[in-house]
C-alpha cells in the first residue's frame, strides 16, 4: 500500500471513529418530528432530564412545543410513534390524536421517555393518512403527559421530579381522561406551510448553507470540465 | 449532534479538498463537492438544531 492510499484510509477511519460513537448514542429525546403533509415542524425540547442513575436509567421529559402550533392550525393530528425492537421484541407503533381542545386548555404534549424506550421515529400525520378514514382514534383531551414506556401503561411516577414540575405533572395526572371518539371522514388533501421551529432568526446559518451549497456544486461541476478534458 | 457532524463533516470535505488538489485527484474532489452539498443541507434542514432567539 502506497502512502497515499494509507493516509486517505487513516483520514477515513479517524471519520469513523469519531462520528460512529455518536450517531450510536441516540439522543432520548427526538431532534425533529416530521409531518408527512408539511415537512420538519418542531424541534423537541426537553424540560427535564431525570439523572438519578446517570447514563443507566437516564430519563427525559420532552416536550413538542412547535406541535401545539400544529395542533392549533389544524385542529386534529396523529402523532405516530415507532419504538422499534425493544428487548429484542416486535417494533411497536403508538397512535395518539391530539386536538385542538387539548393544546388550548394550556399544556404542552409532554412525554416521559427512558433510554429503553425511545422512539425511534416521531410522525405527525394529517388526520386519516394511516388508518384509513371512518377508523377509531383514541384521542387525548385533557392528558397533558403521556408515557412511552414499554407496557405503554399511563405513566404517573413523578419522583426526581423537580418542584415546578412536579405541580405541573401532577395536576395533569390527576385529571386525567380519555375520550373515544369517532371522526368523521374530512378532507386529507388539505395543505399547510409550516416552518421549521430553527429557521426564527438563524440567518447566518441559512447563509452559510447557501454558501456551502454553492461551493460544493462548483467543485461538482469543475470535477466534471476536469474529467471531461482528461478524457 | 448535528453541530458535531457538521464538524467532523467540514474538516473531512476540507481534507478532501486540500488534499486532491495537491494530489490532482478528481475522485477527491468529487467527494468533497458533495460532503459540501450534504453539509449546507444539514444546516438548512437542521440549522445545528439551535433554538430560536439564540444565535451563533
Amino acid at each position: 500500500m502506497n502512502t497515499k492510499n494509507r493516509y486517505i484510509l487513516v483520514m477515513i477511519g479517524a471519520l469513523l471513529i469519531l462520528t460512529l460513537p455518536n450517531i450510536c448514542a441516540v439522543p432520548i429525546c427526538w431532534d425533529r418530528v416530521i409531518c408527512e403533509s408539511s415537512g420538519v415542524v418542531s424541534n423537541g425540547s426537553i424540560i427535564y432530564i431525570d439523572y438519578t442513575s446517570p447514563y443507566l436509567a437516564k430519563e427525559e421529559y420532552c416536550t413538542l412545543d412547535g406541535l401545539n402550533a400544529e395542533v392549533s392550525a389544524n385542529r386534529v393530528i396523529e402523532i405516530v410513534i415507532h419504538q422499534g425492537q425493544y428487548q429484542g421484541g416486535d417494533s411497536d407503533i403508538k397512535r395518539v390524536l391530539v386536538d385542538n381542545e387539548f393544546v388550548q386548555s394550556g399544556g404542552n404534549i409532554a412525554f416521559k421517555l427512558s433510554k429503553d424506550t425511545s422512539p425511534t421515529t416521531i410522525i405527525c400525520n394529517d388526520i386519516f393518512p394511516s388508518a384509513g378514514p371512518g377508523s377509531g382514534y383514541e384521542v387525548i383531551r385533557s392528558l397533558k403527559y403521556w408515557s412511552a414506556s414499554y407496557d405503554q401503561q399511563w405513566f404517573a411516577n413523578s419522583g426526581g421530579l423537580p418542584d415546578y414540575s412536579y405541580t405541573q405533572f401532577k395536576y395533569a395526572l390527576d385529571e386525567n381522561s380519555q375520550n373515544t371518539i369517532d371522526f368523521v371522514d374530512t378532507n386529507i388533501s388539505k395543505s399547510y406551510n409550516n416552518y421549521p421551529a430553527t429557521m426564527g432568526g438563524n440567518w447566518l446559518i441559512f447563509t452559510l448553507a447557501i454558501f456551502l451549497f454553492i461551493i460544493g456544486l462548483l467543485l461538482l461541476i469543475q470535477t466534471v470540465i476536469g474529467y471531461m478534458q482528461r478524457r | 449532534m448535528m453541530w458535531y457532524l457538521f464538524l467532523v463533516l467540514s474538516i473531512f470535505a476540507v481534507f478532501c479538498l486540500v488534499y486532491g488538489r495537491k494530489q490532482n485527484s478528481l475522485p477527491l474532489q468529487l467527494i468533497s463537492g458533495i460532503l459540501f452539498i450534504i453539509i449546507s443541507i444539514n444546516l438548512f434542514l437542521t440549522g445545528l438544531d439551535i433554538p430560536i432567539g439564540w444565535s451563533l
